[in-house]
């Protein structure tokens, strides 16, 4: 007697989501299984389709964007959700728009569309987007290497809440127009945007933004925020756009006091050295600000002003409970950096509110840190004065292996440390491994 | 785990007559048996007429142990003030080993969990079992996962061919 078959008696909707869990190849074999199972992959709402090309002329870019259309012109049910990640196009030197650009105009005819997500490398000119202005049910954009222009009189995305550009081409005008039609829009991540001709420069004006992100690479970008009043997180890099000139600084500080209302402030670049150039504001405060990243990139010129400028972070943000701190130095720090650091901080102690009353957890990040001295002074700081510390996390890159050993060091020095409170110190060891293994499983599945 | 005597219990009856008695919080885990609860509170018994006594006990022995994880979290919250980071993530591994233990069953039950799950609601019930039937058929060649389940093929040889055809990348094998 044959045994009972059980998952094919399952409801088809169950079985559907058995097959989302699935990378599409393994979904779309099941088409084999059963005639019960033959059309079952086709009323998949969501379909992630990658390629890492490694290997000269498996599949070619423009075979690959074939695939991508027959799958998705195969499909029975609404196609809500669609990731298409396509990563050297080592055979592809031509031109990728036009079957973009179909693929585009079949998922406009299927509608329903709530997320895209395209990262689309290629080696010629990035993809034109003509067709994406269309899509009325957006909720979620990611745009990776593609190159978007908006038609004149566009109406904006009215539902969408995130947009995502990487390395994306955009006019600062379409940009402008792209993130002010939009309401809704909550999430705003914005990395290393191709201007067209001049510099990116974007004022942010957004009633319901809450978390703002952005990176820029080019001396002369812009970023400023006229208006967020929900915002709640801002992240903020300058890749390598320092000119090291006093308008930067100045617009620098501007920009960070435009979101003094967050709760999460991450500035992943040398901040402390503009703010050494100019005035800071005294008693401003943060009056939200819960968790604080901050890159101190120590390079030869540290001076007094540098230090006063990590002083002024701490003193204006009276209810801060995380603090990390990226450090890395170019050039090893001398004996004396270390000692100013450390009596500014000791002079100091008493005016940080947050040190006695909030600071629960401390992070110190340090990179490719040679500068052990400055590691362990900041260590012993917090450890010291921190009265309500819970956990001190040490991260450092020990595979780097061509310094001293940070963690060996900071483990001879830990019995002298004194501690204030009954902080857990724990050490992490940042490994290169760290930064590969987010891959996703379906970036490979599809080559 | 001490639990306080005026907890209400309720009765849950399966559609082989048997009863469990169950305190209202594990209960709860279960969103259909949340909204009949809300819908009318005095209810004390309630005859579950999809679900079988060896399923539903399984069901519950799924609940109870994740509001006791989360009881005991919540314990370690409020006596520390704040949760470490690294006791709640081998918390979070504990509770995952026991998952992937509870998770090994046969096919059968597996596909009887997953229906009671969803009849029942219980979101992470739910999530488990049908990511572990994922589990089964990833990888697998339509041979191998037709033997897993007991599916009868009643595709002709050409049906077959040709279904192959159509999509022949999702038959090559992986590298």
């Amino acid at each position: 007697m044959a045994e009972a078959d059980r998952i094919s008696a399952l409801p088809v909707d169950i079985k559907v989501s058995i097959l989302s869990r699935l990378v599409v190849k393994d979904a779309v074999r099941t088409s084999a299984l059963a005639r019960s199972w033959r059309h079952l992959w086709t009323l998949l709402p969501c379909l992630r389709l990658g390629y890492v090309g490694d290997k000269l002329g498996v599949t070619t870019g423009s075979r690959w964007l074939e695939r991508v259309h027959h799958l998705v012109s195969s499909l029975k049910g609404p196609l809500v959700d669609l990731e298409l990640f396509h990563s050297g196009f080592h055979s592809l030197h031509k031109n990728v728009s036009p079957l973009i650009h179909r693929l585009l105009d079949l998922l406009l005819q299927k509608g329903g569309l709530e997320k895209l997500s395209l990262y689309i490398e290629t080696h010629g000119q990035p993809p034109v987007l003509i067709h994406l202005p269309y899509f009325p049910h957006l909720k979620v954009l990611r745009l990776d290497c593609c190159h978007l222009v908006l038609p004149a009189g566009f109406q904006g995305f009215n539902r969408l809440t995130t947009l995502t550009l990487k390395y994306a081409k955009i006019s600062n005008d379409d940009l402008h127009v792209l993130i002010h039609t939009s309401p809704n829009l909550t999430t705003l991540s914005m990395f290393d945007i191709v201007p067209s001709t001049v510099p990116l420069s974007l004022n942010i004006s957004m009633p319901l933004l809450k978390y703002l992100e952005f990176r820029i690479n080019v001396p002369g970008e812009k970023v400023s925020v006229i208006s967020a009043p929900s915002l709640e997180e801002a992240h903020f890099n300058y890749l390598r756009c320092s000119d090291g000139s006093l308008n930067m600084a100045q617009a620098t500080l501007r920009l960070v006091m435009s979101v003094a209302t967050v709760s999460t402030l991450n500035l992943s670049f040398d901040v402390l050295k503009y703010f050494s150039l100019v005035t800071l504001p005294c008693n401003f405060t943060f009056p939200r600000l819960r968790c604080l990243k901050l890159s101190l990139l120590i390079n030869a010129n540290i001076n007094k002003r540098t230090h006063d400028a990590f002083i002024w972070f701490l003193r204006s943000m009276p209810l801060l409970e995380e603090l990390e701190l990226l450090l890395s130095s170019y050039t090893s720090l001398n004996n004396r950096a270390a000692i100013q650091l450390k009596d500014l901080l000791a002079k100091n102690n008493n005016a940080f509110f947050c040190l006695n009353q909030t600071l629960k957890t401390v992070r110190i990040n340090t990179g490719y840190l040679d500068d052990v001295i400055t590691g362990i002074t900041l260590v012993k700081f917090f450890l010291l004065n921190a009265k309500v510390l819970k956990l001190m996390k040490i991260a450092c890159w020990e595979s780097y292996g061509m310094q001293p050993s940070f963690q060996a060091r900071m483990i001879e020095e830990m019995p002298k440390v004194e501690v204030s409170s009954d902080a857990k110190v724990i050490f992490e060891d940042i490994t290169a491994y760290e930064y590969y293994s987010t891959t996703p499983e379906w970036f490979y599945d599809w080559n | 785990m001490a639990r306080s005597s005026t907890e209400n219990m309720i009765t849950l009856m399966s559609s082989d007559g048997e009863e469990f008695m169950v305190t209202e919080k594990v209960a709860r885990e279960c969103t259909t048996i949340r909204n009949m609860l809300e819908d009318d509170c005095v209810i004390t018994n309630i005859p579950l007429p999809n679900v079988t006594s060896d399923i539903l006990s399984m069901v519950i022995e799924y609940c109870m142990e994740h509001v006791a994880a989360a009881e005991k979290a919540a314990a370690e919250t409020a006596e520390k003030g704040s949760s470490s980071a690294p006791a709640a993530a081998k918390a979070n591994k504990d509770l995952e080993e026991w998952d992937k233990a509870f998770m090994n069953v046969d096919v059968y039950t597996l596909c009887d969990l997953i229906l009671a799950a969803n009849y029942l609601n219980v979101s992470g019930l739910l999530d488990l079992t049908i990511q572990t039937a994922a589990n089964l058929i990833k990888g697998k060649s339509p041979e191998q996962i037709r033997k897993t389940f007991h599916i009868q093929n009643d595709l002709s040889l050409e049906e077959e061919e040709k279904i192959r055809s159509q999509t022949p990348w999702a038959f090559e094998k992986s590298e």
